[in-house]
C-alpha cells in the first residue's frame, strides 16, 4: 500500500511543484473620485482592462485631444465595449480630472 | 484588517503554485514607500511585486515596474528582482508549467514544429550572451516639452546574461519557404478583451535568421522571472525592448510585412536621420523602432550631493550601444567646452553595459555640472541637445548631474 501512495504521488508532487505561479495585483492607483457624470462611466469601462496609473501620471500639458484619442483608440483598436454616447462624459471626465486640471 | 491592508498582502503574498515555498523575500513585508521623479507628477509607489524588491510601479495592472536608478550604481550585471518589467495587456499569465508548455513554430514553413521545453533545451545548441534590454520609451518623462505615455525616467532599461538558443537553429529546423518576409513573436500574455489587438512583434527575416536573435530559457544563470517572460523569452540584441517578447509562445512565418497594430501604428519613429521632429509636431513618414541609440549614465555622485575640493571624487557609471561597442566614455564639467577620457571596465561584449570611472578632482568650490558622453568604436555619439519625438522614444541626449564642492 505504501509502496502504491509512492507511485501515484511522486509524479503528481513533481508536476504540481514544477508549475511556476504567481498572484495578480490589485489596482494599486484608482480612479480620482468626482462628481462629473463621467467618472461612474471610466471606472465601469476603463477598469474592465487596466489601472488608473496611466490617467494618473499623464503630464500637466495633456489636453482634451490627447483624452480623446486615447477613449476612441481604446474603443477602435481595443474594441473597449463603451457606448457612443457615454465617450463625451468620459472624456470630460479624464480632461477635468488628469492633465492640466490635476489637483 | 482595513482594505488597504488586504491590498497589500495580496500585491506581496506570491507563492509557487502547489508548493509552500514562497517567492516573498524577508524584506518585501516594510512599509510602501514613494519616489519622487524628477519632473511634474513624478511622485510613485515603490513596491515589491512578485520576484521582485521594491520598483518604481508606473501601473499595477498590467504591471509596469520601472528599477530605481540607484540600483544600478557598481553593477552592470542587473540581478532578475530589480530588472524592469513592461506589460502592454493585462490579461497576463499567472500559472505555467514547464511541462506542458510549448512553443509553436509555423506559418510560411515546410514543417511546422510544437516544441517543449525539454525539446528546446536538448535538441538545439545552447548560447549566452550579455544584453542590454531598454524600453523603448525609457526617460519619457523627461521629454521636453513633455509627451504622452508611460512617464518615465531612466530605470526601464538593464543588462543580463540570457541563455538559450539561437533563433535561427529553430527556424532552420521548420524550414521557412523562398520568399519569407517576415517573423512574427506572439506570447502568453493576452488583451482582456479577446477581439483587442494582441501584442505580436515582427522582425525582417534577415535579421531573424541573423544567429545573433535568441530564444532564451534562462536569466543571469536561472529561470526568467514571471513578470520578465517565463518560460522563454525573445532576445533581439541591439534592439529596444518592444521586440523582447515575453513568455513566447507562437512563432509564424509570413510572406508579407506584418501589419498587426503593434508594428503598424505603434513604436514607431521619425523616418529620418535623427529620429527627430521639431517639438510639437508630428510625424508623418514613420518607420518601426529598431536599434538603440548610444547612451551613457553617471551613477555615483548622485544628483545633489557633496564631493571635496581638491580631492579626487571617484565618478563611474555606465554606458551602452546597439551593438558596434563602447570606445569611449567622456566627462565634461565645464558644459562640454572640454572632455576628459574614463577608464573602461570589463568588457561583456558588445551589447551590454560597459561600466566606465574615472577620479575627477573639482578645483574651486561651489556647483559643478557633471556631463557624460558614450562614443562608440564607429564614431555614434549622444547629442548635447535633446532630440524630441511626440512618442517619447529613444532619448540618448548627455546626462548631467549637478554636484556641489566643498
Amino acid at each position: 500500500m505504501n509502496k502504491l501512495i509512492y507511485f501515484i504521488s511522486l509524479p503528481l508532487l513533481a508536476q504540481l511543484a514544477s508549475a511556476k505561479g504567481m498572484e495578480l495585483v490589485e489596482d494599486t492607483v484608482l480612479w480620482r473620485s468626482s462628481s462629473l457624470p463621467g467618472y461612474s462611466l471610466t471606472v465601469s469601462n476603463c477598469s474592465t482592462c487596466h489601472s488608473a496609473h496611466y490617467a494618473e501620471y499623464q503630464p500637466p500639458n495633456s489636453n482634451p485631444a490627447f483624452w480623446k484619442a486615447q477613449v476612441i483608440r481604446m474603443k477602435k483598436i481595443f474594441n473597449a465595449p463603451i457606448p457612443d454616447e457615454d465617450v463625451p462624459a468620459i472624456i470630460e471626465y479624464l480632461n477635468q480630472t488628469y492633465g492640466a486640471n490635476r489637483k | 484588517m482595513n482594505s488597504s491592508f488586504l491590498k497589500r498582502r495580496r500585491l506581496l503574498s506570491a507563492a509557487l503554485v502547489g508548493s509552500a515555498t514562497s517567492l516573498l523575500p524577508s524584506w518585501a513585508l516594510g512599509a510602501s514607500s514613494k519616489v519622487i521623479l524628477p519632473f511634474a507628477y513624478g511622485e510613485r509607489d515603490l513596491l515589491a511585486f512578485p520576484e521582485k524588491k521594491p520598483m518604481i510601479v508606473h501601473g499595477s495592472r498590467p504591471p509596469q515596474l520601472e528599477t530605481p536608478f540607484g540600483y544600478f550604481d557598481n553593477q552592470i550585471i542587473t540581478p532578475n528582482d530589480e530588472f524592469f518589467v513592461r506589460y502592454h495587456l493585462a490579461n497576463i499569465p499567472t500559472s505555467i508549467d514547464p511541462e506542458t508548455y510549448r512553443l509553436k513554430v509555423g506559418g510560411n514553413v515546410t514543417k511546422p514544429l510544437e516544441l517543449s521545453l525539454h525539446d528546446i533545451k536538448t535538441q538545439f545548441t545552447s548560447t549566452s550572451v550579455v544584453a542590454v534590454n531598454q524600453c523603448s520609451g525609457n526617460s519619457r518623462g523627461l521629454f521636453e516639452p513633455r509627451v504622452n505615455g508611460g512617464q518615465i525616467a531612466n530605470g526601464a532599461m538593464g543588462n543580463a546574461t540570457w541563455t538559450g538558443v539561437s533563433l535561427q537553429d529553430i527556424l532552420r529546423a521548420s524550414n521557412p519557404n523562398l520568399g519569407s518576409k517576415q517573423v512574427t513573436f506572439n506570447g502568453l500574455d493576452a488583451p482582456v478583451i479577446p477581439s483587442s489587438a494582441d501584442f505580436i512583434k515582427a522582425l525582417d527575416i534577415d535579421h531573424a535568421m541573423h544567429g545573433e536573435v535568441m530564444i532564451a530559457y534562462q536569466m543571469n544563470g536561472v529561470d526568467i522571472p514571471m513578470l520578465n517572460g517565463y518560460p522563454l523569452k525573445l532576445i533581439v540584441p541591439g534592439y529596444y525592448g518592444t521586440y523582447w517578447v515575453k513568455h513566447l509562445s507562437q512563432i509564424n512565418v509570413v510572406d508579407t510585412v506584418f501589419n498587426g497594430y503593434w508594428m503598424e501604428h505603434a513604436y514607431r519613429i521619425p523616418d529620418n536621420d535623427c529620429h527627430c521632429m521639431p517639438p510639437g509636431e508630428k510625424a508623418t513618414a514613420t518607420v518601426p523602432i529598431n536599434k538603440l541609440a548610444i547612451r551613457s549614465f553617471i551613477t555615483s555622485p548622485t544628483e545633489g550631493s557633496a564631493i571635496h575640493v581638491n580631492e579626487p571624487t571617484l565618478v563611474r557609471g555606465i554606458a551602452f550601444d546597439s551593438g558596434n561597442g563602447i570606445a569611449q566614455v567622456l566627462l565634461s564639467q565645464d558644459g562640454g567646452e572640454s572632455w576628459i577620457e574614463t577608464e573602461l571596465g570589463q568588457d561583456l561584449g558588445r551589447y551590454s553595459f560597459r561600466a566606465w570611472q574615472v577620479q575627477f578632482t573639482a578645483q574651486h568650490a561651489g556647483p559643478v555640472n557633471l556631463q557624460v558622453r558614450a562614443v562608440s568604436r564607429t564614431g555614434e555619439t549622444q547629442p548635447m541637445l535633446a532630440r524630441w519625438m511626440s512618442t517619447g522614444y529613444m532619448r540618448n541626449v548627455v546626462e548631467s548631474i549637478g554636484v556641489t564642492a566643498v
